[in-house]
């Protein structure tokens, strides 16, 4: 299963890179996207941001692929919950990344700067466990770059993510994630 | 070559089905939907489970209830509210999907946006339907499908699988498999498990064309198709086969927006060529609508059957409603206009033969739908003639009976003809009607009725023993004869012109009349229906049914009439068909007796029927089960097989308000005293015929009868406290015994003085202050009785004083001493000694008295004992004038005090007793000095204690006593006077 998601990624990026190598000017990356999530339980709060959600957009195709190194997320309320974040829930030794691509589902017309809402639709693949999903995005265009902005929820049940008893309190089951994430055309 | 010809065969036969098409049409009618708004065009059309009808516009959503058009729209914007399709899920929620891609679902009343995460598609929502598992659809023109399962919104498009994006229609088959059809042909579509599963089927696999426009079922299970341009066809979903029906092979009438399937037919509504008929079974053939009654139906957008069996036509100028097949109208043949039907038969070969002012006539029709009209030519027959009766035998032949000319017996396949002679007066009768049984005829004529037998030869006709003759003299009641009818049980019924029923079985004639609570005279045609039951139509009082008990096996009569269902009394023809149903042809209708519902169905004007006029036997079943009725301009074939469809309203209590508020009427309520206005709204459901709908109810608890009104409200004011049950039921007639009722009880409850609780409460209240005044009472005479006592105790106690021997001793030894002295101050001691006791004679009934009074008694007492005592006495009053008239004192109180000061002092000229009487901070204070006696004189010592209790009860705060080592000081406080 694990070993599946891994191999589609890179298959993902392989193929982003020559479709890259097609035509150059229609691929938009980023290395240094923000992420956050939010799990608002009864008891507590937890917040932990990325600053390295990596993610390219094909304006030709308008297929996507992002990821983040699970890892790379900080701001727990202490370092033994970052421990666990890593350990117990996504096992970041065995699912060090957790990815969405797919493709925009309405078009879009790249060329004309302006705002435009929009819904990807992907697979989803946290703790190595993928779901398809639709998620609503905003998109603004500019003349050299695409910020992309997105709040969704996941449900930590849908990627077999288990939550000792203990800790019901204290994580909750719908975890909230805002994105924010400025593309530039990929240099030569 | 072969295929050229075939072409050409097919290019002439479609030539000539353009002008010949079998011509029956569905009567149509038009509704409107809302003249404030112009150039509304019906999109989508569904019902919901209160029946009520939906309707989706490029104007908004519209509800019909039978009397009005309701407007809804969602709060986006005008541009926002084309409606583009509407699904009504199993829990009875409408959902409605918008050109926009908005999707709204219709709850407690308003519409409410379905906001989910994923966001809403942004092309037209053309399909919505929830399948099996409870997941809801939705097919999108340009985003493909999606699918709800309650959580997730999932997307399934070209990147899946899907043939093309733009979605037309959905449809779910009874495994829970999607079919949508799109611009890429037809997919079959699956979402279990958050697995999609895809199969396309498009021109490859055998379709006629890619664009798929509408898709649906058909009894069988079979998948049928729309097209864009290549008309329709099926697809047999078991084994992926697909069938272009042979009509359609070569299709110019554009692209098909709608379809129907009704029983053995197809509707489709095309885009520009109207309503097209397609018979896919039996005769397969194809009729056009087009052009039915002045309608136009140039755009069919939608087409939909209700619950009563009516089909909705959405048009592009119209919104058509009609009762479909069970009905249809043919008012010309081969383009002739048809008048004065005088006898129809449907014969075993499905051709129908009827008579006319031109003689008789055969009309039969192709298998690709062509009237054939023959018509026969009866040599021996002299004009002017009226063919009155048609009848075939057991042997294939038809039989006609004539005016005037008796009856001829007609070669159904040759034409040729034979002038029955039975020679007697036969050939100059005539002959009202032909029936019969297997090897025997019966005609009735108007000299009795005449029973033919024919022999195993049946072309034999010559033999005169073949003839039966029955009349008055024989055991009728009379010789005009309307119809014979032979029934299953052997038993030969006889329709007679003013005396009733005569029947003979095998012990002879029976007549049946009053007796039998048959009240008609003239009957003009008998049946039986397929319970065995005989029905007789009479001129003028309805008609009448006789049925045998089969425990008893007597027979009994019953009577239909307007009180009881039957819509008209004037009954031309009676024709039973062969699955329970009696056809009863009136002037005003049609109506159908249903055995298994003993209950009418009728087909009137709103239907299409507007006057029948028929004669006599001009109603005949068809093999086919279709019932032809000749009438005066027109046949009219009514499909009673087709009979699954609502045939009372539907009745629902719409709202209940009380003071105008509306209250919950699913629970049984409580409704306060100061709310008993209440009205009742309801509606009950029959778009066939909103204006038939009657209404009756009845307030149980106030209104001992039925209430009748056509009225949608019913209002109640003042409903005095009490249990009610309101009932309520609908009826298309007078007879309301089998409709169904809705009931819904409720309490207005007592005013609040007249609620139990209320009553218990007041009562206790009451008791209680009772109890309460009394103790108080109670207390203030103790009070007053206790005063009494103490001032009567008080007055015992100085008259006792001052009697006491020791001051009367002491007085008169003072006066002794006086006497020998002064004579004139004698006289003034015994003066004040007679002043003081009358002052306490004065004063001592009294409960107060001023201060000065107090006073002047204190210096009689003190004149007394200052003779006594000489210097060893002073009294020291400060008290002003002015005070000693402010104040009250009870009577004798300082008297007791001074006269307690010289009691227990020693009073001698080197130390006198000084008694100072003064006020100080509104006390009045009575000090002396202390100089204790070493012999006490006996002391009650009741003074001080009687002072302070009788000063308590009179209200003064209580005395204040205080003693120094030199003084003793007593404090009062004292009452203003008032």
């Amino acid at each position: 299963m694990k070993k599946k998601a891994v191999g589609i990624f890179y298959l993902i990026i392989f193929s982003l890179l020559t479709v890259a190598l097609g035509s150059t000017n229609t691929i938009y990356k980023t290395t240094e996207g923000q992420i956050t999530f939010v799990s608002a339980a009864e008891f507590e709060t937890i917040t932990a941001t990325s600053q390295k959600l990596t993610g390219a957009l094909d304006t030709s195709s308008q297929m996507f692929a992002f990821y983040v190194t699970n890892n790379s997320f900080e701001g727990f309320n202490s370092l033994l919950q970052q421990d666990h974040f890593n350990e117990s829930y996504m096992e970041s030794e065995k699912n060090p990344r957790s990815f969405f691509t797919g493709k925009i589902i309405e078009q879009v017309t790249f060329s004309k700067p302006g705002n435009y809402g929009v819904r990807a639709k992907g697979k989803l693949n946290i703790h190595g466990v993928e779901q398809e999903r639709i998620i609503r995005c905003d998109l603004i265009i500019d003349k050299d770059e695409i910020k992309v902005k997105s709040d969704f929820s996941i449900f930590l049940a849908e990627h077999d993510i288990s939550i000792p008893k203990i800790a019901f309190e204290k994580i909750a089951p719908e975890i909230q994630i805002h994105v924010s994430a400025v593309l530039k055309p990929k240099s030569e | 070559m072969r295929k050229f010809w075939k072409f050409i065969f097919l290019l002439f036969s479609f030539l000539f089905l353009q002008n010949n098409l079998k011509a029956q049409l569905p009567f149509v009618r038009s509704i409107e939907i809302d003249k404030s708004v112009q150039d509304i065009k019906v999109q989508v059309i569904i019902q919901d489970k209160q029946r009520l009808m939906w309707l989706g516009t490029n104007k908004g959503l519209y509800r019909y209830d039978g009397s009005g058009f309701k407007l809804f729209l969602n709060k986006k914007g005008s541009d926002e509210n084309f409606v583009t399709s509407l699904y009504c899920d199993k829990k009875g929620i409408v959902w409605v999907g918008y050109k926009s891609g908005n999707i709204f679902r219709f709850e407690n009343d308003s519409l409410k946006n379905f906001d989910i995460e994923e966001g809403i598609p942004k092309e037209s929502i053309t399909g919505i339907l929830e399948d099996s598992t409870g997941q809801m659809w939705f097919s999108t023109y340009g985003e493909g499908l999606y699918v709800w399962n309650q959580k997730h919104f999932y997307n399934i498009n070209h990147d899946d699988g899907l043939s093309d994006n733009s979605v037309y229609c959905i449809v779910e088959d009874n495994k829970g498999i999607i079919w949508a059809g799109s611009d890429g042909g037809i997919s079959k579509c699956s979402f279990v498990n958050k697995k999609k599963q895809i199969k396309n089927f498009s021109t490859e696999n055998g379709l006629n064309d890619n664009i798929v426009k509408r898709l649906i079922w058909d009894k069988n299970g079979y998948l049928w198709f729309g097209t864009d341009n290549y008309g329709i066809g099926r697809l047999f979903i078991d084994s992926d086969k697909i069938e272009i029906p042979e009509a359609f092979k070569n299709w110019n009438r554009g692209s098909i927006e709608s379809m129907l399937l009704i029983e053995h037919e197809v509707w489709i509504g095309t885009n520009a060529n109207g309503l097209i008929d397609f018979e896919f079974s039996g005769d397969k053939r194809i009729r056009n609508f087009n052009g039915v009654d002045g309608f136009k139906y140039s755009s069919v957008q939608c087409l939909f059957r209700d619950d009563e069996g009516n089909i909705w036509i959405a048009c592009k100028e119209h919104l058509l409603q009609s009762p479909g097949e069970r009905i249809e109208f043919k008012k010309t043949i081969q383009g002739k206009p048809i008048a004065n039907i005088h006898a129809v038969l449907v014969d075993s070969k499905k051709r129908v033969w009827f008579s006319d002012d031109s003689g008789l006539h055969q009309l039969s029709f192709d298998v690709d739908g062509t009237e054939q009209l023959k018509n026969f030519n009866i040599p021996n027959l002299r004009l002017p003639y009226k063919i009155l009766t048609i009848y075939q035998d057991a042997f294939g032949f038809i039989w006609i009976g004539t005016f005037d000319q008796g009856v001829f017996r007609i070669d159904a396949e040759t034409g040729n003809s034979v002038h029955v002679d039975d020679k007697k007066d036969l050939m100059k009768q005539s002959v009202l009607s032909v029936t019969g049984k297997q090897s025997t005829l019966w005609l009735a004529t108007l000299s009795g009725a005449i029973k033919i037998t024919l022999g195993d030869d049946a072309l034999k006709l010559k033999c005169a023993s073949q003839f039966e003759y029955y009349n008055s003299t024989n055991g009728l009641n009379n010789n005009f004869i309307y119809q014979v009818f032979p029934d299953r049980n052997n038993k030969v019924w006889f329709a007679q012109d003013g005396k009733g029923i005569s029947m003979m079985d095998a012990d002879g004639f029976h007549q049946f009349g009053e007796n039998d609570s048959v009240k008609a005279k003239t009957f003009f045609s008998i049946t039986q229906d397929r319970n065995g039951g005989i029905w007789f139509a009479s001129a003028d009082q309805g008609l009448y049914r006789y049925k045998t008990d089969p425990n008893v096996k007597t027979g009994k009569f019953n009577c239909y009439n307007l009180s009881n269902g039957l819509p008209s009394m004037h009954i031309t023809g009676l024709c039973a068909d062969n699955i329970g149903n009696v056809v009863i042809v009136c002037s005003e209708g049609i109506a159908m007796f249903n055995l298994d519902a003993e209950t009418f169905n009728w087909f009137k004007d709103a239907e299409g029927i507007i006057s029948v006029d028929a004669d006599l036997n001009t109603t005949s079943f068809s093999p086919d089960g279709v019932i032809w009725i000749g009438a005066k301009d027109q046949f009219i074939e009514l499909n009673t097989s087709i009979d699954r469809f609502r045939k009372i309203p539907f009745l629902t209590l719409e709202k209940v308000t009380a003071m105008l508020d509306p209250i919950d009427f699913s629970v049984y309520a409580r409704i306060p005293a100061n709310q008993n206005h209440l009205s009742f709204y309801f509606q009950g459901i029959w778009f066939s015929n909103p204006l038939e709908v009657n209404f009756q109810y009845k307030m149980e608890g106030l209104n001992r009868d039925w209430i009748n009104t056509s009225d949608r409200t019913a209002t109640f004011s003042d409903l005095k406290p009490g249990r009610y049950t309101f009932r309520l039921r609908c009826s298309r007639t007078n007879d309301f015994s089998r409709s169904a009722e809705v009931n819904y009880s409720f309490v207005i409850l007592n005013p609040v003085y007249l609620q139990w609780w209320f009553i218990t409460f007041s009562i206790l209240a009451f008791v209680a202050l009772v109890w309460l005044f009394l103790k108080i009472r109670d207390r203030r005479m103790n009070l007053v009785q206790r005063l009494e006592k103490e001032k009567l105790a008080s007055q015992f106690e100085t008259l006792k004083n001052q009697v006491n021997p020791h001051f009367l001793f002491n007085s008169f030894n003072t006066l002794a001493n006086i006497i020998e002295d002064d004579k004139n101050k004698a006289i003034e001691y015994i003066e004040k000694l007679t002043d003081f006791f009358r002052q306490i004679l004065v004063h001592r009934e009294k409960d107060l008295i001023t201060l000065e009074e107090e006073l002047e008694i204190i210096n009689d007492y003190v004149y007394l004992q200052q003779q006594r005592f000489e210097g060893a006495l002073i009294i020291k009053n400060s008290i002003t004038k002015l005070q000693a008239m402010k104040y009250k004192i009870p009577p004798l109180a300082l008297q007791i005090l001074v006269e307690n000061a010289i009691k227990h002092n020693a009073l001698t000229s080197g130390r006198p007793l000084t008694i100072e009487l003064f006020f100080a901070n509104e006390f009045l204070i009575v000090k002396n000095n202390l100089q204790p006696k070493i012999n006490q004189e006996p002391s009650t010592g009741t003074g001080l204690q009687n002072i302070t209790r009788r000063m308590q009860m009179l209200g003064f705060p209580a005395i204040e006593v205080e003693k120094t080592d030199t003084h003793f000081f007593v404090k009062l406080k004292l009452n203003e006077t008032k």
